[in-house]
Formats: C-alpha cells, sequence, structure tokens
C-alpha cells in the first residue's frame, strides 16, 4: 500500500515550487528526493509532514487521505537537518516528548515511557546519556538522539530532512550506512531529502531527481546514474560531459569529425546534446582508430586519474577518468598526444519533445569534416553549411 | 597557541593601551559616582537629615501609605498585562508573516519614542471629561481620568516595550524549528507553548517583567498629567513625593527625601534581581542583547 502522491501543485506567488508531482512509495520503501535547492524537494517533504498545504493534488496513506490530518494526528516522524531539539531538555526527556504529550487516555504509564526511551536509546546507539543535554553531545549524537525522539512516536512514515547536512564528512558516512541498516531492519517508510548525490545513490532503495518542481527521473540508484533521462540528471548525477552536435545523413556530427553508427530516423536533422561519463572516453587499442586529442591537464584524485582533453578538429574540451596504472604505462603528461575512443554517447535531442537515444560511435569510419566537395563545415556549435 | 600568539600584541601596545584603558576607566567611575551614585547617597542621608522620627512619620503618613498601596496595585495590573501583551507581540513577531508587521513593530516602540507627559495628554482628550469618550463613560458613571483606571492605563503605555523587546531578539535567533519538531511529535497549542516556547524564553522574560516594574513604579510623567495629584486617592509614590517636596512644610525636604528613599529601595531590589538573573543566565541573555 503505502503513500500515493498524485498530482500534487504548490506556488508561492508566481513561484511554482511543485508541479503536478505524483509519486507512490511503496510500504517499507527508502525513497530519497534528491535535486539542488529550489527543486521543491523541501517543499513536497513539508507537504508530506504536513507543515505545508498543497493547492493541488492529493496523498494517500494505505488508502486514507493523509492531508485531511493536521500535522500533531499523522504520525510522521520528521528529522531536521540541524537537530531541532529541545535544548532545556535532557536526552530522555527529548525522546519521550511524543509520548508524553499524547492525551491522558493513550499516554503509557511513567515506567513504560522510561521503558520505551531506554529502549530507544539502545536502538541508537546512546545508553548512558539519559541524563545528558543535547549542548552536551557531539553532532552526530544529536541527530541520533533526534532520531530516537522521532521513532518515539511509532511514526508509520519516517521524513529525513537533509539529516548529515550539518556534520562532519567523516560521521557522515558512518552514519549512513548505519541509518541504512536501522531503517531496513525497522522495515519503516522512509523519505530521505538531499542535495548530496552520493548520499542518495547509497542509501535509497530508489531515487527522485527533481528539478524546478518537476520530478525529472524515479529510479533505482543504478538506472539513474546509467541510463539518466534527461540532459538535467545527466548533467547533475556524478561527473559529465556535454558536447553539442548535429545529425546529418545517419552520421552525427560532432566536433569537427562526422561520426558513423546506429541512428535512428527521428533524429535526422536535428541538433542534439551528447553526453558522455569520464570513464567513457578511453584510450584507443593499440592499431585501432580513433579521435586525436591532446592532453591539458592530469589530476591525481586518488585510485584515478582526471585527465582534461582537447579534441582534434574544433577543440573541444572533454574530461576523461583513466587509472593511474594506464597514465604510467602510456607514459601519459600534459602536453602528451593520445588517440581516444568515446565509447558511448547518450544522445538527447533539443526540442519539444526531448528524445533520449544511446549511440555508440564506430571510431573506424569517423572522419574529420574536411573543406572538400560535399562535406558540410561548421560554422558555429550547431549550424554547418555545405561546400 | 593562542597565547603564543597573544603575547607578544599585549607587549607591543602595552604602554599606550594600558594609558588610555586607565583614563577611560577613570573617566567612567567618576562619572557614575558622580551622577549615580552620589545623588543616590544623598536621597537617604538627606531622607534621615532631620532624625528617624521624621523618616518614620512621613512614610507612615496616611497619604504617603496609600501611595505605597497605588503604586504596588498599579504595578500588580500593569506588570502582568505587560508581559502578555509583550509575549504575545513578540510571538506574533516571530512566527508570523502579515501585513503591517513593521508598522507592529514601530507601534511597539512608540512608548520609547514618544514623551510620557504627550503619551498623558493624549489619555486625557481620549478618555477625558471633554474628550472622544468622555460624555459616554461619564454618563455610565465610569472615571478614567484623575482616578486609577487612568494611572493604569498610563503606566500601562509607558512599560509596554520592555517585554517585547527583550523576547524578539531572542525568539527571532532561535527559529521556531523547535515548535515545528513539537507539533510532529503531536503536541497541541498549550503544550507546545509550556513546554517549549516559555522554557527556552523564561529569563529574558523574567529580565523584561523586571525592567517592566521597575518602569511602572517609578512613571512620574504621563501619570502626573492623568491622575489629578489626589492625595489619598490618586498620587503614586513618585507624584506623593513631588507633592510633599512642594508642600512647604517644616520638614517638607526631610519628608520628600524619606519617600524617595522608599522609591529608591523598590528599584533597588529590583535592580538586585536583574543583576542575579544576568549572571546566573548571562548566555541566553547576551545572545538576545547583541541583537539589539
Amino acid at each position: 500500500m503505502g503513500i500515493t502522491i498524485d498530482g500534487l501543485a504548490r506556488r508561492y506567488g508566481a513561484f511554482a515550487a511543485l508541479e503536478r508531482v505524483s509519486l507512490d512509495i511503496a510500504d517499507g520503501e527508502f525513497v530519497a528526493l534528491l535535486g539542488p535547492s529550489g527543486s521543491g524537494k523541501t517543499t513536497l517533504l513539508r507537504i508530506l509532514a504536513g507543515l505545508d498545504d498543497p493547492d493541488e493534488g492529493r496523498v494517500r496513506r494505505d488508502g486514507e487521505d493523509l492531508l485531511a490530518l493536521d500535522a500533531r494526528e499523522r504520525h510522521v516522524g520528521l528529522v531536521f537537518q540541524h537537530y531541532a531539539l529541545f535544548a532545556h531538555m535532557t536526552v530522555a526527556d527529548n525522546v519521550a516528548f511524543g509520548l508524553r504529550v499524547r492525551p491522558r487516555s493513550q499516554r503509557p504509564a511513567r515506567r513504560e515511557i522510561a521503558a520505551r526511551v531506554a529502549e530507544l536509546l539502545k536502538r541508537v546507539q546512546l545508553e548512558g546519556y539519559e541524563r545528558r543535554y543535547p549542548a552536551q553531545l557531539s553532532g552526530g549524537q544529536r541527530q541520533r538522539v533526534a532520531l530516537a525522539r522521532a521513532l518515539a512516536i511509532e511514526p508509520s512514515l519516517l521524513l529525513l530532512d537533509e539529516p548529515f547536512g550539518a556534520l562532519d564528512a567523516q560521521v557522515r558516512v558512518a552514519l549512513r550506512g548505519w541509518l541504512r541498516d536501522l531503517q531496513r531492519s525497522l522495515g519503516l517508510t522512509t523519505v530521505l531529502v538531499t542535495h548530496d548525490q552520493e548520499e542518495a545513490l547509497e542509501m535509497a532503495d530508489r531515487v527522485v531527481v527533481m528539478n524546478r518542481g518537476r520530478i525529472e527521473q524515479i529510479g533505482t540508484p543504478a538506472q539513474i546514474y546509467r541510463e539518466p533521462a534527461t540532459p538535467f540528471v545527466h548533467d547533475f548525477i556524478g561527473r559529465s560531459n556535454r558536447l553539442d552536435g548535429y545529425v546529418e545523413h545517419g552520421r552525427l556530427l560532432l566536433s569537427g569529425y562526422a561520426l558513423q553508427g546506429e541512428l535512428p530516423m527521428m533524429l535526422d536533422d536535428r541538433a542534439v546534446s551528447a553526453w558522455l561519463r569520464p570513464e567513457q572516453v578511453t584510450l584507443a587499442p593499440r592499431g585501432e582508430a580513433g579521435w586525436p586529442a591532446r592532453i591539458t591537464r592530469l589530476q591525481v584524485a586518488g585510485s584515478a586519474v582526471r585527465v582534461a582533453l582537447t579534441l582534434a578538429g574544433q577543440g573541444a574540451q572533454i574530461e576523461a577518468e583513466w587509472s593511474e596504472e594506464e597514465v604510467s604505462r602510456h607514459a601519459l603528461a600534459e602536453g602528451s598526444a593520445v588517440t581516444v575512443q568515446l565509447r558511448t554517447l547518450t544522445l538527447f535531442a533539443e526540442g519539444r519533445e526531448p528524445s533520449r537515444h544511446v549511440f555508440r560511435p564506430r571510431h573506424d569510419t569517423m572522419v574529420p569534416l574536411t573543406q572538400a566537395a560535399g562535406a558540410t563545415v561548421d560554422i558555429g556549435p550547431w549550424l554547418h553549411r555545405k561546400l | 597557541m593562542e597565547a603564543v600568539l597573544a603575547r607578544p600584541v599585549y607587549r607591543r601596545r602595552s604602554l599606550a593601551s594600558r594609558l588610555v584603558r586607565g583614563l577611560l576607566t577613570g573617566v567612567a567611575v567618576l562619572c557614575a559616582a558622580l551622577l549615580l551614585l552620589l545623588p543616590l547617597l544623598v536621597v537617604f542621608a538627606e531622607g534621615l537629615a532631620h532624625g528617624w522620627a521624621v523618616f518614620v512619620a512621613a512614610i507612615t503618613d496616611p497619604d504617603a501609605r496609600t501611595a505605597v498601596k497605588l503604586t504596588l496595585l498599579v504595578a500588580a495590573i500593569a506588570v502582568p498585562a505587560n508581559m502578555l501583551f509583550g509575549l504575545a507581540a513578540a510571538w506574533l513577531m516571530t512566527h508570523f508573516e502579515f501585513r503591517g508587521k513593521s508598522l507592529l513593530g514601530a507601534l511597539i516602540d512608540l512608548p520609547f519614542a514618544v514623551s510620557p507627559v504627550v503619551a498623558g495628554l493624549v489619555y486625557v482628550l481620549t478618555y477625558g471629561v471633554h474628550g472622544w469618550f468622555g460624555g459616554w463613560l461619564d454618563a455610565h458613571g465610569l472615571r478614567v481620568i484623575f482616578a486609577v483606571p487612568g494611572v493604569v492605563l498610563a503606566t500601562v503605555f509607558v512599560a509596554f516595550p520592555f517585554v517585547a523587546r527583550e523576547l524578539i531578539p531572542l525568539m527571532q535567533s532561535r527559529g521556531s524549528e523547535e515548535e515545528v519538531a513539537a507539533r510532529t511529535l503531536g503536541a497541541g497549542g498549550w503544550q507546545i507553548f509550556f513546554r517549549v516556547t516559555l522554557p527556552r524564553i523564561r529569563w529574558a522574560l523574567l529580565y523584561g517583567v523586571l525592567l517592566c516594574s521597575a518602569r511602572s513604579m517609578g512613571e512620574f510623567g504621563a501619570v502626573s498629567v492623568v491622575s489629578g495629584h489626589l492625595p489619598g486617592l490618586t498620587n503614586t509614590l513618585p507624584l506623593q513625593v513631588d507633592q510633599v517636596y512642594n508642600g512647604g512644610s517644616g520638614d517638607a525636604v526631610a519628608s520628600a527625601f524619606a519617600l524617595a528613599s522608599l522609591l529608591a529601595l523598590l528599584t533597588l531590589v529590583t535592580l538586585v534581581i536583574k543583576r542575579l538573573v544576568e549572571w546566573r543566565h548571562g548566555g541566553e541573555l547576551a545572545r538576545a542583547a547583541a541583537r539589539h
């Protein structure tokens, strides 16, 4: 059953924070809302928590209308970026808060509350911290208290609003895996809002990439990375190269070269943007054809080396990522001439109906666009003229 | 590390900076002594100048006792009223966006800007016999001006900003995330206020209330205009001091100073409590004060 979000829209004056967003979240699923600031992910979270009301749309939880309930009746656990712990209460009082404010008839007995608090603190590995105040805890500990406090009300939905945003990089990585395991063991439906793609891709079952109030793509972390549905997703997730090209007579004209390969008819005579990841730019095996290029910069990043290349032709700049071993084997340095192959290009046709096509160029038949008769010459990124 | 870096800086600047520091401290202490401490001592000294008997007679005089009672009564009404107004205004200013918010902010500060005498006159013109509501009030047998309600109104007016101005910066700096968290945990409005909001602002609130009560008890100008100076009826302690002083009897000056010392004592007590609050909860208040 889970949560069904249907056509949610929210406007603030002229600014559309959410535009007809629909999303199904399965029971026990971990969903990450990923996007830059202003993409609408926090607005969506606030609507789910009952802190904001949509202008249009519905949200159902197991068939029940969630929007009809006030925030305090929703049983939604919310964890904030800056913890929002009650500074004047001890850790134990913070965790017990949600139980103590219940109406008398539903309130557990004092001893029962104490037992639940102890159990929750054990869950978040903070036994023995009951009597401390939030100010006496580290950031990671505070966030775990905030999590225990949210879990105390036995929520049917857990919302995490940039929960690691205020933490050190090391603590962040440690907490990520820990929280993921905890969520799995509880089987609790969880929505994480983040602008950190690593966090989203590592933790979530499914990632929802948002941009300007719309959903760009919904998919598993692997799908999001390997098969980006839109240019925005390709650009936003991981590292990307973008080249502008034009499709003509079944050939892709790209930066002064004509590449042959499988191209659908519908792309003919259309401007396209060609995207590829740095790891899809490889050195051509000895004796094979490829694209002449020159290395302009080598930068060691851990075990990999980031290589900035200038392609022959119109001098397009792209980035490749090769292993250190490969770089030293070929004795590559800044200024070296190399031959590279572009393994897979994802083409997005510009225009009203964006279409996506995966293109594997054949390097053996690639030819430079010379000024021979019948060839075309580029007079701008998208403009070509027959000679 | 810090000490190592700091020491040479001190040494280089030591001579000039110590001289300037000493000079400034001296001037400040001298000013405080001449303008604040000396007059305060004079109040007590003059009060006792004609002997203990005159002092006791002055403060046990029926009119004086009524004045003390009225002063405390007015403070007992004005301070809680201003506390509630201040809390509500601060809550409104920090938790909501609405039209005329800056106007409300300006209105809260109005009593600081307007001369108390003008404030008093405004009340006379509004509620006095010849004022806007004067006829209606008179017809219903209600007296506001030259009566206790007028004194209370004027006092509420002049002491209005203290609580709100103390709370607004603190509430602004803390934001409302804790309240939001409490709401998602199932707390209702009053539970949020008493369990989350109030504990957070309690010391700033107490501080504002103390300032407010000191002002309420000491107000002269506005009260003077609306009270009508009726001894034993509408004279508060400051007015009584003024009247006795100008009364012209043999022990007038000593009696006036005896009453004044009583007033000073009341204010000193609030000041001591204020210092204690500051000393115990300096951190919370400093954060609020830094925004002023």
